[in-house]
């Protein structure tokens, strides 16, 4: 039985402060849930833990004793296993590998053996419920669910005084959920020690025995009872003031929908594991697409901005059939289609170039005379969309990675306004994002419908579908399920239809997200 | 459908156990090896056999090194500096151990080990970029080499010539013995722990470190490892040319890297393995054996050579994206991700 | 109007805000500075005597930059160019074979410089079109033009570069001497290309991340094909000034320029990784690779000792580099 004690730790990044004086007391043999926004130092907090990186100030006890970790092998050795949120599985080896790496089991001194790495994570994957994976199976063939079991397998497997889940639910589903939540407890009643860290209310109140919240590196309370304290007043510490309107206005669904023309609509579009899509957006129409991981949703995105190859069915823009070949046929004018993407450090934002350079990158043309660009004429554009947007007008010189996620993603968004878009694609754009930056990203939403520009929508968030969209369809399994509109917009409803099972009753626990 | 799922599963198997990863290689050479058995008279004589092993073996062997590097996620321009200088090294600074050839070759591999561990030093330790390190590695042994010798020249003694670029016993030629020495110390150091850490750090380094692997320590032994495999082929190359050369082969430098891609190892890290390029390496040797069989200007056999090498890595190079856009279209055909959610 | 207060990140020093801003300046003046340091340590040392000396670095800097100019596109999309030994001699080979008397210059510079253009296309568009990594494929070009150059010359190249270019090239135009002139106007015209065009802009996008600039409706495959394209240019300009230089080719041309034209690049702070650089720190990178040279050609310090000393200074430049970068 282990109790952690972290005292005043602070890390700083160059000039921004992660973890500001930190105290967290953790009594042994609980399950602990860490909560807050993103940015409020949770990640910076797990890599402290599990000696990725190191403190500048304060001081970390496990069992009464102190230590300091300066690599990852330091952690383990104090009995530290940690489950990454962005996995720490070595694709390119196998199961087996990647459970005994870095001790694979040896034999003759030197030469590692692979049957007994092999027996050893056979008996693993069977003691924790994974029997359906097989060790030799290399990481990069399993789906992503899955390595996000074997990842948790394979820190719970080593019998940790310790250990630490990291979003551990970020890419699994309800089943698998379940599947960890089992193994926590079959942990905790061995005598381990657990810090589930989350941003998921539902599940820190149906695993953990206490949780802290941090905001701004620091924590600003203990929840020590977590049946009798609400979601708001979580919420309420979490973001340090009561946000009433998180969620804007939406005018009467009928005054948007009756009888606008489509400006984009797809006939049994078929694209990767979207099989068959049709829909019509009109034109200051904000349309949710609802959807689990991998229902075709996001081929569905893609291929209508000419990102993926379409391998059945029609695209119709303003009521005339196109064909994207490139991102470039979707975006010129004419078209206007423009897509705010899933990674927005992989896709959306060129990280090292300015905020400028970022805005103005679809559109840098407009400001170009015979290739030379009018940096006057440029930077009054860019004034003007950081202006509307609220973001400082360093970004017109600084490089996007100085900026918060929020502010990132609002200029993904603004330079597609600059580009001039009638019809945005938005995929997951709140996706680790302040809720403060969320509530502005909805009203901008709702704000680019008033101009007479259309949105497609999707989003991991339900709520958001719900209080932000004037219609909202359903993708299951590749397919686009018929809109749900009016007052039959709701999380339940939406919920079952992303579950597929619109006739069975409503699991319990099935709130949004 | 069941069928095929279980065959890529056992490809999968295979892959993991870094069998099939030469097999392209393999075939490539077999190949190679049928058209140069027919265009050629006497193709498999004993000493067409010996001549193909001594024509391989400095470039095999320099390829085992690069390849240990490049399989960590790097590159390593300064092998043929490292072989520049532990030639002239050779040549003129070993009079002093006297006649022994052992300790000679002992002191030759440790000072390529010295070299290989500053450069995984630089990598590992002061994360300067593989590329930019082993440049400024290549300048300071291409110098150093000049230092020893300015001008082509000098001997070795002609009993180390004969001990390790003649043959041993009545025909295997001693080239042949020694890449099978070295990719018999390649397959132990795979076996070994540190054989699981290097492919670790070349597939995702920050992973592995997360995981607990020392990768500092990883990459000064994966950069040493290549350095003691260079110091084989300059035992090998001096034995061969029996005298020494301050100059850098950027040649040779091609042919090195044509050798660990034909082999199969992927550029980036984490894939691949340094049996397939000896293959690799061999292939090279049999092709320019069969454009001389044939009568082609050797003028030519460059332009031929440089085509190949793309025509070897279009697969490679395109085969990824057609696979993808391939389980793209199939994507629907697997299973549906919740219900195997349920079914664990 | 910053309305916008959750960002964490403070201001920070005026300092902090010019090089957040120009993130390639501190590097630029480091290269220069060494480039001063290194002569005047000649100077002090008694080895740097005569102004001539100083003129000599430049003039041979002027070459080397402009070859690293076509490394240094290469590099800031991310790419790597190895065909630059051949790529020189091919060209400089094709120059001095094709001339034959004075007026034959009028079209066989033109011809030169658009066969070394096709060669970097042709490299894009193996790295753009067919996917092959740079290193492989411009490795793969450099043996095809060794192949070409030894099957074109049957071994022995002939000819000599036209009489008035070598008179041009070894002249000086104004007091100054002509490839020197070349390197600061061509210098100055890429340095507006890079950073005052939307192609500048462009290559940047395609270097700091591809898959942005795609979905952001860039195309990545033209601004490949144009940026080595446009390396061939380079490597085509510096071997007809090569040529006029020493008016003659030979096989060995293109090799010394290599490893040092990524030297420069690196040394000039651009990242070997893409998207970040400024060609000002590549020609400066050059001048110190020159210099280092220059120094120890008044003296009797062998030919060893300075490469070892240029060994020794990447490793310390770049490691300097890097502290800065991580400190930042």
């Amino acid at each position: 039985m282990t109790s952690i004690k972290v005292s005043e730790i602070t890390k700083q990044y160059g000039l921004t402060v992660a973890l500001n004086s930190l105290d967290l007391d953790i009594s042994a043999g609980t399950v602990h849930g860490v909560i807050g926004e993103n940015g409020a130092g949770k990640s910076t907090l797990v890599k402290i833990l599990s000696g990725l990186t190191r403190p500048n100030r304060g001081s970390l006890s496990i069992g009464g004793r102190e230590v300091a970790f300066d690599a990852p092998k330091d952690a383990r050795e104090a009995g530290v296993a940690v489950a990454f949120q962005e996995l720490s599985l070595i694709p390119d080896l196998s199961v087996a590998d990647n459970l005994s790496m870095p001790n694979k089991p040896r034999r003759f001194g030197w030469l590692t053996s692979d049957s007994r790495s092999r027996a050893d994570a056979r008996e693993a994957l069977a003691e924790w419920g994974l029997e359906g994976i097989d060790p030799l199976t290399p990481v990069r063939a399993l789906s992503l669910a899955a390595r996000q079991q074997v990842e948790i397998v394979g820190a719970i497997a080593r019998d940790p005084e310790l250990l630490i889940l990291d979003e551990p639910t970020s890419a699994l589903g309800q089943a698998e959920a379940d599947w960890l939540f089992e193994q926590v407890h079959r942990l905790r009643e061995r005598g381990s020690t657990v810090i589930f860290v989350s941003h998921r209310m539902s599940e820190v109140r149906e695993l953990c025995d206490e949780a802290s919240v941090l905001r701004n590196g620091r924590r600003v309370g203990v929840i020590s009872s977590l049946t009798e304290t609400s979601d708001d007043q979580i919420i309420e510490m979490m973001i340090g003031e009561t946000l009433d309107r998180i969620f804007p206005d939406k005018l009467p669904a009928a005054a948007v929908t009756s009888d606008s023309k489509p400006v984009l609509s797809a006939r049994g579009l078929a694209s990767g594991g979207l099989r068959s899509a049709s829909f019509d957006l009109g034109q200051s129409e904000v349309l949710g697409i609802a959807g689990l991981q991998d229902q075709g949703q996001r081929d569905l995105f893609r291929a209508l901005f000419g990102a993926e190859r379409v391998a059945a069915g029609v695209i119709e823009v303003d009521g005339e059939p196109v064909k994207f070949k490139t991102p470039r046929d979707a975006i010129r004018s004419g078209m206007g289609i423009s897509l705010v993407p899933e990674d927005r450090a992989a896709e959306g934002a060129l990280l090292e170039m300015t905020g400028r350079a970022n805005i103005t990158l679809p559109s840098v043309r407009r400001f170009t005379r015979l290739g030379w660009i009018d940096s006057k004429a440029e930077t009054a554009a860019v004034t003007e969309v950081l202006d509307r947007l609220q973001i400082s007008h360093r970004a017109l010189y600084e490089p996007v990675e100085a900026f918060s996620g929020g502010n990132q993603q609002k200029m993904i968004m603004g330079k597609w306004i600059l580009s001039g878009s009638k019809t945005m694609l938005l995929y997951d754009p709140t996706r680790g994002v302040d809720i403060k930056t969320k509530s502005e990203i909805y009203r901008m939403i709702r704000d680019l419908a008033a101009e007479g520009k259309s949105v497609l929508f999707h989003s991991t968030d339900i709520e958001e579908l719900v209080n932000v969209c004037d219609r909202v369809m359903v993708c299951y399994r590749g397919r686009l399920q018929a809109p749900i509109v009016g007052d039959e917009i709701s999380s339940g409803r939406i919920l079952r239809e992303m579950l597929g099972a619109a006739d069975e009753p409503l699991p319990a626990k099935g709130t949004a997200r | 459908m069941i069928q095929r799922l279980k065959s890529s599963k056992a490809a999968h198997r295979l892959q993991v156990a870094g069998v099939p990863t030469i097999v392209p290689s393999l075939l490539i050479l077999g190949v190679l090896l049928v058209i140069y058995g027919g265009v050629r008279v006497n193709a498999f004589s004993t000493f067409n056999l010996q001549e193909l092993s001594n024509v391989t073996a400095t470039l095999a062997i320099l390829a085992v090194g690069q390849t240990v590097v490049v399989i960590s996620g790097g590159f390593d321009f300064s092998a043929i500096a490292v072989l520049a200088f532990l030639n002239t090294f050779m040549v003129t600074q070993l009079g002093m151990v006297g006649d022994s050839y052992i300790l000679m070759s002992a002191l030759v591999l440790l000072v390529a080990i010295l070299i290989g561990a500053l450069n995984g030093f630089l990598v590992g330790y002061l994360r300067i970029q593989s590329i930019i390190a082993t440049i400024a590695m290549f300048f300071v042994l291409s110098g150093g080499a000049l230092a020893f010798m300015n001008t082509p020249g000098g001997g070795i003694d002609s009993g180390f010539t004969s001990a390790l670029a003649g043959t041993w016993g009545v025909s295997f030629p001693a080239s042949a013995g020694m890449m099978l020495i070295t990719a018999l110390i390649w397959i132990v150091l795979k076996k070994s722990r540190f054989g699981t850490n290097l492919y670790a750090v070349g597939s995702n380094s920050r992973a592995a470190y997360a995981r607990g692997v020392p990768v500092k320590a990883t990459l000064v032994k994966a950069y040493a490892f290549a350095g003691l495999f260079y110091g084989i082929a300059a035992l090998n190359y001096t034995a061969a040319t029996g005298s020494g050369d301050p100059r850098v082969s950027f040649v040779l430098l091609g042919q090195m890297f044509a050798a660990v891609i034909i082999g199969g190892t992927i550029f980036g890290g984490g894939r691949g393995g340094a049996v397939g390029s000896i293959l690799g390496a061999l292939s090279l040797a049999v092709f320019e054996a069969i454009l001389f069989s044939v009568g082609f200007e050797s003028y030519y056999t460059g332009i031929v050579f440089g085509f190949l090498l793309l025509v070897v890595v279009l697969p490679a190079a395109l085969g990824p994206h057609l696979i993808e856009r391939y389980q793209a279209n199939r994507r629907h055909l697997k299973p549906d991700p919740v219900e195997e959610g349920t079914a664990l | 109007m910053n309305t916008v207060t959750d960002e964490r990140q403070i201001e920070g020093s005026r300092w902090a805000q010019a090089r957040r801003r120009y993130p390639n300046l501190s590097a630029v003046v480091t290269v220069w500075l060494v480039f001063v340091a290194v002569l005047l340590f000649g100077l002090v040392a008694g080895w740097v005597t005569r102004v001539g000396q100083l003129e000599t670095a430049l003039l041979l800097a002027s070459f080397a930059a402009i070859v690293a100019l076509g490394q240094h596109l290469v590099i800031l999309t991310g790419g790597i160019d190895l065909s630059i030994p051949f790529a020189l001699t091919a060209s400089a080979i094709l120059l001095t074979d094709l001339s034959n008397g004075p007026e034959s210059m009028i079209w066989v510079i033109p011809a030169t410089l658009i066969f070394a253009t096709l060669v970097g296309a042709w490299n894009g568009f193996g790295v753009a079109i067919l996917r092959v990594s740079p290193l492989i494929m411009t490795l793969s070009t450099n043996i095809i033009l060794l192949g070409m150059v030894l099957a074109y010359t049957q071994g022995t190249p002939q000819g000599l570069a036209p009489d008035p270019l070598v008179n041009f090239i070894t002249g000086s135009i104004g007091p100054i001497k002509t490839p020197i002139v070349i390197a600061a106007v061509i210098t100055v015209l890429v340095s507006l290309l890079l950073l005052r065009t939307s192609f500048g802009r462009y290559v940047f996008a395609v270097g700091n991340n591809p898959d942005v600039a795609y979905l952001s409706g860039v195309s990545v495959k033209r601004v490949l094909i144009g940026v080595y394209a446009l390396a061939g240019l380079a490597y085509g300009l510096a071997a007809v000034m090569l040529c006029g230089w020493t008016q003659q080719a030979s096989f060995q041309l293109g090799d010394p320029y290599l490893f040092p034209s990524i030297a420069a690049v690196v040394l000039g702070g651009t990242s070997i990784l893409g998207g970040r650089g400024n060609y000002l720190g590549t020609v400066g990178g050059a001048a110190v690779f020159v210099a280092i040279g220059t120094v120890f050609a008044g003296t009797n310090v062998p030919e060893s000792t300075r490469n070892i000393v240029i060994g020794v200074v990447v490793i310390l430049a770049v490691t300097l580099i890097q502290r800065e970068r991580v400190t930042e």
